[in-house]
């Protein structure tokens, strides 16, 4: 069809604008920054925090595709007792923020902790104990939150592989080792790779995990250039460094995801069979996982729920208690809400009307999903501190950030919805009688609420776990439970931290049950 | 060099109002031609179909008449009123009907309320009689309830017929509707489909790319090919007398036999064939087009012609003949006796169309 410009186009553009402008802003601030600030900059700040990001990304990097690429090998290619179970149970970790990781784990490594404990009863001395607040801490932390994304794609593709590439080789006399380096892990080569790249991109959002263990990198530089120096040029200038970081690694994930196609097989598909094992090879390939699976979910868990109980105990379900969850209820279904009904007419222009500006319009609203949350932040404080000084302190700023980084996945959600609705659909009821308004009302609405309802709880859960954009945004006095959970901790007063905590987690488990739902459907199925 | 030396002898059975008329229409999509000044008219009551290969622009000009896609250029009239060109009538303001190729039945309602979709403004028991109505018209009355999914592909097919229908349309437009059912019910589901329109009397468009469909459904039939309307005539002079060779060899078998013209007559290697109407002057060299069925053959030891071929349908059998000038040309035969291949022939041509075409890969073509 004729793109015919219509309200739903300014509407959409309008979103667009106020999801761009913000980090439009932040750069060009960036660009007007003088040398001498730059070198300021580079001597106090840069010469640290881009060695330590650099490190930081190798290492996890390094981590994720070790932890990742060997667990979706294993219940890929074996069939085993509890296989059924291990496979969707590794993907959890997703559930806990990084912050919280890395406060259950410094609570039991404080003095008078669990782990302190056993420490001192076996070795001894309790200063030679490794130290959480370190490179290899926060790297540890960071590989364990992140892990799944390797897993969950490197997994889709070892599934995804036809085995008839595999029989092919046989026919030709090729040998198993090479058969499955050169199939199987060839071609999951893309998918792996898009994993490490959103797990690294995760790395440098980051904020929680490196403040709270005291390692400086860019979001904590950001963050503290902002709201301890009130230095917005240096704060937009750590961000123009930090974004460009982040679309590097943005731009190897869309390479890899766009070469992720070739593994996509037409007709006729079988899986490989995996290979059954019997009991002792079972023991032995479950112990790593379980390995990883304590460490990741199982511990961190137990220790939030002991907590929470010695917290209930002694009165931690009190009034103020009941205010930040109530407050974050409040500020997350406000996001998701706004979010998803903002991104309906962007989205449906984006399946619908093909056209540059619709193509405009939609990656413009997507650009935050890619930005860590003190760089949106930095950006909403200087478009505010601009044009609409008297917003400042009201809750519609910290909205505002919800919306902008948010909303991509309202718009993935729809989008791919949408495309899956038949446009004859669309196209029948329009011949029928029916108009632009009633054809969406009645035919597409009732088809996509399902993608619409998801995207809604990915999204409010996110905003749940958001801690940086919400700790510089917020109106005064305005805690959320992931606000609480860092101030807590980062008083070392842990006990009061674990119920928020513990909540946190939890809602973070819906999401991925949603996940898991989808995926165990496809499993039946080829596609990804 | 083309030559068009058409002679319109056949009388239209309609009434010859014109109801739908699209008038040098071009649609471009990204730069890509779909239709190229394309002028087509359709009478009132006729049950008229676009015949030609994907690709060829049939769906688009189907979707320009629904209001779905906007022509770049030209104008459709719809019976009195201009829907597109100097004025621009939505879809949902046009009355016609559309049966999409994937039937496009919505999924989240049952087939009541999917028939009762486009009836607006009714009352309640007006709506369940008219529902009522039009699934007794594809007879399938005890289905009302059911979800789409819950029905077979012919029924399903029968739900979106009696959707389209149910609003009373003045023209009812057909995507290929039948191309996902089995051959069985494909014929099954054709001649009741034409029944029911032809009762109705709904001027009808259906999009096909079955040659076999277009004739047995149609009064008319239009051969699209790139864009632009090659022939446009009922289904015996689109088979007997193609006017391009495009035409020829996409509704049927057609080979091409070298001749000359000689006075009234053209001269070929397998007969002398009588041409009755003019030609244009200096036309020497021809092609003459040859259908399967204009070819009969006897066994002859000494006949000059032998059967390299034979390609098995069941009914019939289509043998590959080489004549002694080394090109080929096919025979239709009941499958009742069967000749070997190797086996020397001679063999009779006698068509009843004689259609020449001039020059090599020239559409011309002359009629006799």
């Amino acid at each position: 069809m004729k793109t015919s410009f219509s309200y739903l186009h300014i509407f959409a553009i309008g979103i667009a604008a106020v999801a761009a402008i913000p980090i439009i802003f932040t750069l060009f601030s960036a660009l007007t920054v003088e040398p001498e600030l730059w070198k300021r900059l580079y001597d106090t700040r840069l010469k640290v925090i881009l060695p330590n990001t650099i490190k930081l990304l190798l290492s996890v990097g390094a981590f994720t595709l070790l932890i990742g690429v060997t667990a979706a090998w294993i219940v890929t290619m074996y069939d085993f007792r509890g296989k059924g179970i291990w496979e969707w149970v590794l993907i959890l970790p997703l559930a806990i923020p990084g912050y919280v990781l890395a406060y259950a784990y410094a609570s039991i490594m404080a003095p008078g902790g669990v782990a302190q404990n056993m420490w001192s009863s076996v070795f001894g001395d309790v200063s030679k104990m490794p130290s959480l607040y370190s490179f290899c801490g926060v790297s540890l932390i960071l590989s364990l939150v992140n892990y799944p994304y390797v897993y969950l794609l490197t997994r889709a593709s070892l599934l995804n592989q036809n085995v008839k590439y595999h029989e092919v080789a046989r026919t030709m006399g090729v040998s198993k080792i090479k058969r499955l380096w050169s199939i199987n892990i060839r071609m999951a080569y893309p998918a792996i790779a898009a994993g490490v790249a959103l797990a690294l991109m995760e790395v440098m959002a980051d904020f929680g995990t490196v403040a709270l263990l005291r390692y400086p990198t860019f979001t904590e530089a950001i963050y503290r250039q902002m709201t301890a120096r009130f230095d917005p040029k240096g704060a937009a200038a750590l961000a123009f460094v930090l974004v460009g970081i982040t679309f590097l690694l943005m731009n190897l994930e869309r390479h890899f995801r766009g070469k992720r196609s070739f593994e996509q097989t037409k007709g006729s598909f079988r899986s490989q069979m995996p290979k059954k094992l019997d009991l002792r090879r079972t023991i032995i390939i479950t112990v790593p996982i379980l390995f990883i699976l304590s460490a990741a979910f199982f511990v961190p868990v137990a220790v939030l729920i002991n907590m929470t109980s010695d917290a209930i105990t002694k009165g931690g379900l009190d009034s103020r208690f009941i205010e930040f969850t109530l407050n974050t209820i409040f500020i997350s279904a406000l996001g998701a809400t706004t979010a998803s009904v903002f991104a309906v007419p962007i989205a449906y222009l984006h399946a619908r009307r093909q056209g540059i500006l619709s193509r405009a319009v939609y990656y413009m609203s997507s650009l935050g999903y890619s930005l860590p949350g003190p760089v949106i932040a930095v950006g909403i404080l200087l478009t505010a501190a601009m044009f609409f000084n008297w917003l400042y302190g009201s809750i519609l700023l910290l909205l505002m950030a919800y919306v902008v980084r948010f909303m991509p996945i309202s718009l993935q959600s729809q989008d791919s919805s949408i495309s899956m609705v038949s446009r004859s659909m669309e196209d029948a009821a329009r011949t029928l009688g029916a108009g632009t308004w009633k054809t969406f009302k009645n035919i597409l609405f009732p088809l996509i609420r399902r993608g619409i309802l998801a995207g809604w709880v990915v999204v409010f859960v996110d905003c749940m776990k958001e801690l940086p954009a919400t700790m510089m945004l917020r109106p005064l006095a305005f805690d959320t439970l992931a606000v609480r959970v860092w101030i807590e901790a980062s008083e070392a007063l842990w006990e009061m931290a674990a119920l928020p905590a513990l909540l946190i987690v939890i809602a973070g488990l819906i999401p991925l049950i949603i996940i898991i739902k989808k995926m165990g459907v496809q499993n039946g199925v080829e596609i990804t | 060099m083309v030559l068009r030396l058409h002679k319109e002898d056949i009388c239209v059975k309609e009434t010859t109002a014109s109801h739908v008329l699209l008038k040098d229409i071009s649609k471009t999509f990204g730069g890509v031609t779909a239709i190229h000044e394309l002028t087509l008219e359709i009478k009132k009551g006729e049950f008229f179909s676009l015949l030609g290969p994907s690709g060829c622009g049939k769906t688009t000009i189907l979707r320009l008449i629904a209001g779905l896609e906007r022509p770049d250029k030209g104008n459709i009239t719809i019976g009195e009123r201009v829907v597109a060109g100097a004025e621009w009538v939505p879809p949902e303001k046009r009355r016609i009907g559309l049966v999409f190729q994937d039937y496009a039945l919505f999924p989240h309602m049952t087939v009541f309320k999917n028939i009762a979709f486009g009836l607006t403004g009714c009352s309640k028991n007006e709506l369940k009689q008219k529902v009522t109505n039009m699934l007794d018209i594809v007879g399938l009355s005890d289905m009302a309830n059911r979800y789409p999914h819950e029905l077979s592909g012919g029924q399903q097919q029968r739900i979106a017929l009696a959707r389209a229908l149910a609003t009373s349309p003045q023209v009812m437009l057909l995507d290929e509707p039948f191309s996902n059912l089995d051959a069985d019910l494909r014929m099954e589901l054709r001649t009741e489909t034409r029944r029911i329109l032809k009762e109705k009397g709904t001027t009808t468009i259906l999009v096909t790319h079955d040659q076999e469909e277009a004739f047995s459904l149609s009064d008319r039939v239009g051969v699209l090919n790139n864009g632009r309307l090659e022939q446009v005539g009922t289904p015996e002079e689109i088979y007997h007398r193609p006017i391009s060779r495009f035409v020829a060899g996409f509704v049927g078998r057609a080979d091409f036999v070298r001749g000359r013209i000689e006075g009234d007559s053209v001269v070929s290697d397998i007969g002398i064939f009588p041409l009755d109407s003019e030609i244009p002057q200096g036309l020497q060299d021809v092609d003459i087009m040859i259908r399967p069925d204009d070819v009969d053959f006897v066994i002859d030891p000494k006949g000059t012609v032998s059967i390299i071929e034979a390609e098995f349908l069941g009914a019939d059998i289509i043998y590959k003949l080489s004549l002694p000038n080394g090109k080929a040309i096919h025979s239709i035969r009941p499958s009742t006796k069967i000749f070997s291949v190797g086996s020397r022939v001679s063999i009779t041509v006698d068509p009843a169309h004689i259609v020449v075409f001039c020059g090599e890969g020239k559409n011309g073509n002359k009629q006799v």
